[in-house]
This record gives structure tokens, sequence and C-alpha cells, in this order.
């Protein structure tokens, strides 16, 4: 075939191409680069990008795989370490409203103290939604009471000491007026607490 | 005068074998350049879907491992929620005790105290005396302590005979303590 060819048309080099003053090879050459580089070229770098972008992703969810085992891992071992309390974290928090142990403990409190109950009323408590276990929900329980302050100082810290958490919100201790003996004050309270 | 002549034969299909010599001589370099860019890409997309195939099992089976223990996690988002509520509650109620304690303790025996109030963590301190010395003392032995940020005297009245004060007392600063 080289034979036919005239010599002048004989390259030493690829680019020599671009030194010949007849277009038509460099039209050529341009022309089937483009065709191979779009259509060889082009698809198959185009798989092999997305193929790394896919690994790099999956490499990262791995990555965040790992942690969350390490968590896990880190939470059994947190776990098995407080399982014997949880039924002490029970106690103190109930998983239930249990309004009936909340009066009595503050009632038998009262009395201990030497503290005259007049009222003592709970509203406002949602018995029908469903505890979605992610806030404590409070029950607070209003009251009013007549003695002393000494006395009501020992109820605070005995309401306190019971097992059951309890937090006072609102108190108000008034002296009707300075005649009043100090024995016959009248106390009012809010008392919160709840259940998870 | 010469006049050159060619004597090279022409052909009449100039075109194709202008397209020949191209084939021959330069469409060799864009077939091997081609040729080893489908076989690098060949051999490394083999590789790489190796690797994508065994990362995939692996997170297939960490997030079996993930989905077991979701109950485990729960119960652990739910003690931990108690946990941090019983902590809240517990340091409430120390610090209820010991600003109570303070103010009791703060009170000089010459004040007459006709009722307080106490409302998520601020106090308000009522009472009399005879003689408002008294009231300054105590109102400055407050301020000098620095317990509560917020002390306010107001209502400072003379009655019949003695002096009525009101003392609002919050924003209590040395929770360290409890």
């Amino acid at each position: 075939m080289t034979g036919k060819m005239s010599p002048q048309f004989e390259p030493k080099n690829i680019f020599q191409i671009f030194l010949k003053k007849d277009y038509v090879y460099l039209i050529l050459f341009f022309f089937m680069s483009t065709f191979f580089v779009y259509f060889i070229i082009y698809p198959n770098l185009k798989q092999l990008i997305l193929a790394g972008i896919k690994l790099d992703e999956l490499k990262e969810i791995n990555k965040q795989s790992d942690l969350a085992i390490n968590k896990i891992i880190t939470i059994q071992a947190n776990i098995e370490k407080l399982r014997n309390d949880f039924d002490f974290f029970d106690r103190l928090i109930f998983k239930k409203p249990a309004i009936n142990k909340f009066l009595s403990d503050v009632e038998s409190s009262l009395l201990a103290n030497n503290l005259k109950l007049s009222k003592l009323y709970i509203n406002d408590i949602d018995l029908i939604s469903k505890n979605n276990q992610e806030v404590p929900i409070l029950i607070t329980l209003k009251g009013e009471v007549t003695g002393s302050f000494k006395d009501f100082y020992r109820f605070i810290k005995e309401v306190h000491q019971q097992t059951r958490l309890k937090e006072f919100e609102l108190f108000e201790i008034e002296r009707e007026n300075e005649s009043t003996d100090a024995s016959s004050l009248k106390i009012k309270f809010e008392l919160k607490t709840n259940y998870l | 005068m010469k006049k050159k002549i060619n004597l090279i034969y022409r052909s009449k299909s100039e075109f194709k074998e202008k397209f020949l010599h191209f084939v021959y001589y330069y469409l060799r370099y864009i077939l091997v350049i081609v040729q080893i860019t489908v076989i690098f890409v060949f051999f490394n997309k083999i590789r790489t879907d190796q690797e994508i195939i065994d990362l995939d099992e692996s997170i297939n089976q960490k997030n079996e491992i993930i989905t077991v223990s979701k109950p485990l996690i729960e119960q652990f988002l739910y003690y931990r929620q108690k946990m941090e509520a019983i902590e809240k509650i517990d340091k409430n109620q120390k610090l209820l005790e010991v600003q109570l304690e303070y103010l009791l303790s703060s009170i000089p025996k010459e004040i007459v105290l006709t009722g307080l109030i106490y409302n998520k963590g601020s106090f308000t301190v009522t009472g009399y005396s005879i003689d408002p010395e008294n009231i300054r003392i105590f109102y400055e032995k407050l301020k000098r302590e620095n317990r509560f940020n917020g002390i306010s005297l107001s209502n400072l009245k003379k009655n019949i005979g003695n002096y009525n004060f009101l003392i609002i007392l919050d924003d209590w600063q040395n929770e360290s303590s409890v």
C-alpha cells in the first residue's frame, strides 16, 4: 500500500499531521478522534467515575455503620452496667401516672408533719394520649394547708426524700394578719412529679 | 523556460487514497489510545465493582446488626432520658433546700416574716420590723453575700409601730455548690 503513496505524504510521526498543508488529514484526525472520544472513551470513563463515586459513598456509609456499631457496643456495655439500676430508675420516675400513689405519698407526709390539709387537687392530666417516651410528662398537684413554717420546711424535706421524685414548683406562705399564730399559717403549694 | 511535469501517477479516487493513507498512518494512534483507555477502564471497573459488592455486603450485614439492636438503643435512650430528668429534679430539690436554709439563716430574729413566696427559683419575702435598721442589716447582708444575683428591696413602708418591707430574690448564682 505504501508503495502507492507519494513519499511526501509519508510522515515520520503523528505530529507531522499538523505541519501538512493538506488539511484533509487534520480534519479527519479530529473528526475520528472526536468520534472515539465521544462514543467510546467518554462513556467508559463516565462509568468508571460513577463507579468511583459510588464506591466513595459506600465507603462513607460503611464508616458510619462502623461508628454506629461501635456505639451499639458501648451502649450494650453501659446497659449491662446499669441493668440492675433500671428498677430503681423506674421507681424514681414511674412508667405510668400512678396518681393514687402520688397523692398518698403527699398526704402521708402532710400528716406526718402536722400540716392540716384543706385542699388537694390535680388538674390538666392527659391520660389518653400515649406517652411517646421522649419527654417526661408532668403531673402537678396543688394543695392548701395550714401549719407552721418549720412543719412545712420538714414536709419539703420529707417529700424530697421520697423515692418517687417530686419537685416544688411554687409555694406561698402567708400570715393572714399580724395576730395570727405562727403555727397556723396559710400555705399554698404546687408540687410536680412526672412519668415517662 | 523549463516546465516542471509531475510524472507520478495520481489516482482518480484521491479521497479514497487519502483516507487509506490516514487509516494506515494516523488512525492507528487513535485506536491504540482508545484501546489503552478501554482496557484501563475495564480492569479498573472490575476492581471497583468487586469492592462495591464487598462493601454492599458488609453494609447490609452491619445494617442487620443495627436493626436487631434497635430495641436495645430504644431502651438506652429511654433510660438516658429518665436519668437526665432524675438528675435535673435532684439538682432542683437540693437547690431549693440550700436556698431555704440560706434564707432562713440570714433573717435576723428582730424581723417577723408575714409571707414567703417561692416561684420557680425566685423568692419574695415580706415581713416587718420595729426598727428599720434590722431591715437594712438583712438587706445589706444579702447584698454582701451575693448568693442571689437579683436582690431588690421595695415597699418599705412605715406602719403603726413597725416598718413593712418586701424583698425579691432571684437568680441564685451559687448553683455549683449544690
